[in-house]
């Protein structure tokens, strides 16, 4: 396995077995060379797409004989075309992604997720940038597919780190607009923001025509509160301390991560947004690779190979 | 409800721990760095009022937890004496314990004795009582004396054993008293006693006045008897008569002592055989009488151990069921002759009571009628009995009347002619009347176990209830009362109520009242039968002031004030007290013989329904001694409820901490 500049993040053996699944855009992408994945307009694959009567001017090598033939009309016979696409990893480092419970911390985890994925597309070819964002847009890298472009990634994966507030509504709107052409756009985020305006992002983007893949990564320890005595909740994106009991609120608290959690879920499944809720002590190999197989058994935009 | 450890609940505060360290927990808060931190404002902002109160839940039942253990490991009983006593306790409770010679009585197959388990009865009820915390006992002077804890009354003096007599009516008499003076509203009068007829004396003419009277407090009084009689176990007694040295025909000197002996056969019926030792100078003698049926007297003439005038003797029989009556004692010394005066106005009656003074020339009793003008404070130092038949004298002679009655004298006090009623030593009489016609009063009560109406020593009454009354003045001085010290107790009672005989202590003597005249056109009183055994019983009683050995009941004597103080000579106890105590005393150059008194060797007793109509209208209880004490150790323990309270409690908070563990997040 060559040396592929991600290796602070990614694990060679683990990334030579997630090579094996193509990973795919489950909508057709608007590529610039030919590619794995479907195109948004018709093209000269093998694989048919539809008819169409003819029109003045059109290639008489697509006119389909047997058709006139049989019913004296012309029509033409159109090819699905093969495209590459345009992937842009937003990835959340404010101050809550720096949170560590006793799995790890939740931006490295976020990082080994973004450097394997775009290792994955540079694989096939596929042009891949990335916005880091905290309280806005830190880090940028437009989507490429140059060989050199991965380093320049991983200099900004190794370069951020958490801290902040969270700007997550306003980033994403503004890659949603920022992204002229049909995209791959892969989130990995905490989501500790009001989910009704996160959603609003999710629409807008789909609204846009992107193929939004979205990681909610969480710690298992946030999801309850197991502490026996009152403690005094340090913000860690710098907003005000708040003391409580958790014997108190535990349940309050449950119900509440229960409901934004639930929101999530089922905005994105209204708007089609691919959501995976991913907690920090799950095996980040195994995640990525039920995240391929589905994308690839879902049928999305590319011809099986 | 009972507790077998009650200093475990001084734990009690410990059921505040959860509480202390749920505070101090609030207080010892540790930082935390958090990310979702707008989960917690929301869930602080919204947590539902039921989480609040699950909360405070939590905390109640770790409480009542440590409540419930604590109460479990101080191992309560409900359902004995909780049920019977506690339900609500009196403001005071006023103890009446029999300690008579009877109480010491060992019933069959018991290991104490009657006033020790009636000690026992009674602290168990005591402890039974909720809120109740004071309870009063008279003192040998007849003042109350309280006690807050019941313990401590089981440890002082006043549940010892004594050798004096329980007047039960007279008792009662000062516990209403006692009753009248206390505020409070509920009082609970205790007798524990063995029903012995001497002690309840159900023939006193006091019970119609008692009964009278609780029956005005009902709404305050309520009595409780517990009951101390068990199968009795056989049980014999010996008692000196009389003791007095004599010499023989032959010219030596013998001391004969007369002894009355009450056997109880322990299995071969009479004639049995009596082994008795004496004890006299130091000499100890023996001898065995038989005895022909349950009371025998015999005479037993031991030869003098000396020459000397004045002496006394310890008789005493085997061990047997009741130490406290094996034991008697005599003492004997110079005779004296007993000298009555009469203070008249009716000269009819001054002959008349003169006469029943000294019916004879044997210049053993002598008698003097005299004007009672004529009285003088000199004329009082070799009387016995003095006979006052006259208004209130003059105040010199007053006082030298008193002097005389605290000094061991007798004063009888008989109406007189004038309006006003007045007579010597307080006595006062209301105005003449005369018995509706043909109706004249009876007399149906006088007391027969002790005083000048008592039954004569071959067992037969006087016959007083023979006697018809057509004019009296009626007692009007009977308004204090007591057990003992200034107080008027009755005697003799007409069918009416009002009393014919009234007696008040006053210092080592008595005084007498009596309402009608043994005259004709007042009563029958003068039939011999009556007013001779009547005031030569009172002038014996008064010329023992001058004898200086003599045999007195134990608790009618006591020291003369300024005189030296009594040393005990001979006694059951180690540090005999004189009016309690049985046993052969020294003051000065006189020698007294406290014996307990005679009705006490007479086992008879009264039933309980008896006691009760004797009580009257008031609210009576009787429980035996030994079903309170099995009460006591047989109510119900509650600790395994208490504990399983404790677990399902813990259970409880158990399911209230991790209730909503179903519902967490996985």
């Amino acid at each position: 396995m060559p040396k592929t500049g991600l290796g602070e993040f990614v694990d060679a053996a683990t990334l030579a077995r997630l090579s094996r699944l193509p990973f795919l855009a489950r909508l057709p992408m608007m590529g610039s060379v030919s590619g794995l994945h479907r195109s948004a307009t018709r093209g000269s694959s093998i694989e048919f797409a539809e008819y169409r009567k003819y029109a003045q001017g059109d290639d008489l090598r697509h006119l389909d004989w047997r058709v006139f033939a049989r019913t004296d009309r012309f029509y033409m016979k159109e090819f699905e075309a093969d495209t590459n696409l345009r992937c842009c990893f937003v990835l959340d480092a404010s101050g809550s992604m720096g949170f560590a419970g006793t799995h790890g911390s939740r931006f490295d985890y976020a990082r080994r997720i973004v450097a394997t994925l775009a290792h994955l597309l540079a694989l096939q070819g596929d042009a891949v940038g990335m916005v880091v964002f905290a309280g806005g847009i830190q880090r940028e890298a437009p989507p490429r597919d140059t060989p050199g472009h991965l380093k320049a990634i991983c200099e900004i994966l190794s370069s951020v780190s958490p801290a902040g507030e969270t700007a997550i509504v306003e980033t994403l709107h503004a890659v949603a607009e920022k992204m002229r052409q049909r995209a791959l756009v892969v989130i990995v985020s905490d989501f500790l923001a009001d989910a009704g305006q996160v959603l609003d992002c999710f629409h807008h983007m789909r609204f846009r025509r992107h193929d939004v893949a979205v990681f909610h990564l969480l710690d298992r320890d946030e999801m309850s509160l197991n502490f026996d005595r009152p403690i005094r909740f340090e913000d860690m994106e710098g907003g005000a301390d708040i003391v409580a009991d958790p014997s108190i609120i535990r349940e309050a608290y449950e119900e509440q991560v229960r409901h934004h959690l639930g929101r999530l879920r089922d905005g994105s499944r209204e708007f089609g947004v691919d959501y995976r809720l991913v907690t920090t002590d799950m095996d980040c190999e195994k995640v990525l690779g039920e995240f391929l197989l589905q994308r690839s058994r879902r049928g999305g935009g590319a011809r099986p190979q | 409800m009972m507790f077998a450890q009650p200093g475990i609940l001084w734990a009690l505060p410990a059921v505040a721990v959860p509480l202390i360290i749920h505070l101090l927990n609030r207080l010892r808060y540790r930082p935390v760095r958090w990310a979702a931190t707008m989960f917690i404002a929301e869930a602080s902002r919204s947590f539902p009022r039921r989480a609040r109160w699950r909360h405070y839940l939590i905390l109640a039942a770790r409480m009542l937890a440590v409540l419930l253990l604590i109460l479990a490991m101080s191992r309560p009983r409900a359902g004995g004496l909780a049920s019977r006593f506690g339900a609500s306790g009196p403001d005071a409770v006023i103890l009446l314990l029999d300690r008579s010679p009877s109480m010491e009585r060992l019933d069959a197959g018991m290991e104490s004795t009657r006033r020790q388990r009636a000690m026992r009865a009674v602290s168990s009820a005591a402890r039974a009582l909720r809120g109740t915390r004071r309870f009063i006992v008279p003192d040998q002077a007849g003042r109350p004396v309280e006690f807050a804890d019941i313990s401590a009354f089981e440890r002082s003096s006043f549940a010892a054993a004594t050798d004096a007599g329980f007047n039960l009516p007279g008792m009662l008499r000062w516990a209403l008293d006692a009753v009248s003076r206390e505020r409070g509203e509920n009082f609970e009068i205790w007798i524990a006693s063995d029903f012995q007829t001497a002690s309840w004396r159900p023939d006193s003419p006091d019970w119609t006045i008692l009964a009278g009277r609780m029956a005005g407090m009902s709404g305050r009084v309520r009595v409780m008897i517990f009951d101390t009689g068990a199968e009795e176990a056989p049980n014999s007694s010996v008692r000196v008569l009389e003791a007095g040295r004599r010499r023989r025909f032959d010219g030596a000197t013998e001391v004969s002592a007369l002894l009355e002996i009450r056997a109880e056969p322990t299995g071969a019926d009479y004639p049995m055989t009596m082994p008795v030792t004496a004890t006299m100078g130091g000499v100890r003698l023996q001898t065995t009488f038989e005895l022909a049926g349950a009371v025998s007297r015999h005479r037993w003439n031991l030869e003098a151990p000396d020459s000397a005038a004045s002496g006394w003797i310890r008789v005493e029989i085997p061990p047997d069921g009741n130490a406290r009556d094996n034991v008697s004692w005599g003492v004997w010394g110079p005779e004296r002759a007993m000298r009555t005066l009469v203070a008249a106005e009716d000269r009819v009656f001054g002959r008349t009571v003169a006469k029943a003074a000294a019916p004879d020339e044997s210049g053993r009793w002598a008698a003097e009628v005299r004007d009672p003008r004529n009285i003088g404070a000199s004329d009082l130092s070799e009387v016995s009995l003095v006979v006052w038949q006259a208004g209130r004298p003059e105040a010199a002679v007053e006082a030298a009347l008193e002097s005389f009655v605290r000094q061991g004298g007798v004063l009888l006090g008989f109406p007189p002619s004038g309006a006003d009623g007045e007579g010597p030593l307080g006595i006062r009489w209301k105005q003449e009347e005369e018995c509706p016609a043909s109706h004249p009063w009876t007399v149906p009560v006088w007391e027969e176990n002790e005083g000048p109406l008592a039954k004569a020593e071959s067992g037969r009454s006087l016959p007083v209830g023979r006697v018809l009354t057509r004019k009296r003045r009626a007692i009007a001085a009977a308004g204090s009362t007591g057990m003992r010290g200034d107080a008027w107790s009755v005697f003799a009672a007409f069918d009416d109520g009002q009393a014919l005989l009234e007696r008040r202590i006053l210092g080592a003597g008595s005084v007498w009242a009596c309402a009608s005249l043994p005259v004709a056109g007042w009563s029958d009183l003068a039939d011999g039968r009556v007013i001779v055994p009547m005031i030569q019983r009172l002038a014996r009683g008064g010329s023992l002031r001058m004898s200086r050995h003599r045999m007195v009941e134990c608790g009618t004597w006591k020291p003369e004030p300024g005189s030296p103080a009594p040393a005990a000579r001979d006694s059951l106890e180690k540090n005999p007290d004189p009016v309690l105590h049985a046993g052969v005393y020294e003051t000065g150059d006189a020698t007294v013989a406290v014996v307990r008194p005679a009705a006490e060797d007479d086992p008879s007793a009264i039933s309980a329904e008896e006691a009760r109509s004797l009580l009257g209208d008031v609210p009576v209880r009787v429980a035996r001694a030994d079903s309170v004490l099995k009460a006591d150790s047989s109510g119900t323990e509650l600790w395994p409820m208490l504990v399983a309270l404790a677990l399902a409690a813990m259970v409880a908070e158990s399911w209230l901490v991790n209730g909503s563990a179903g519902n967490r997040l996985k």
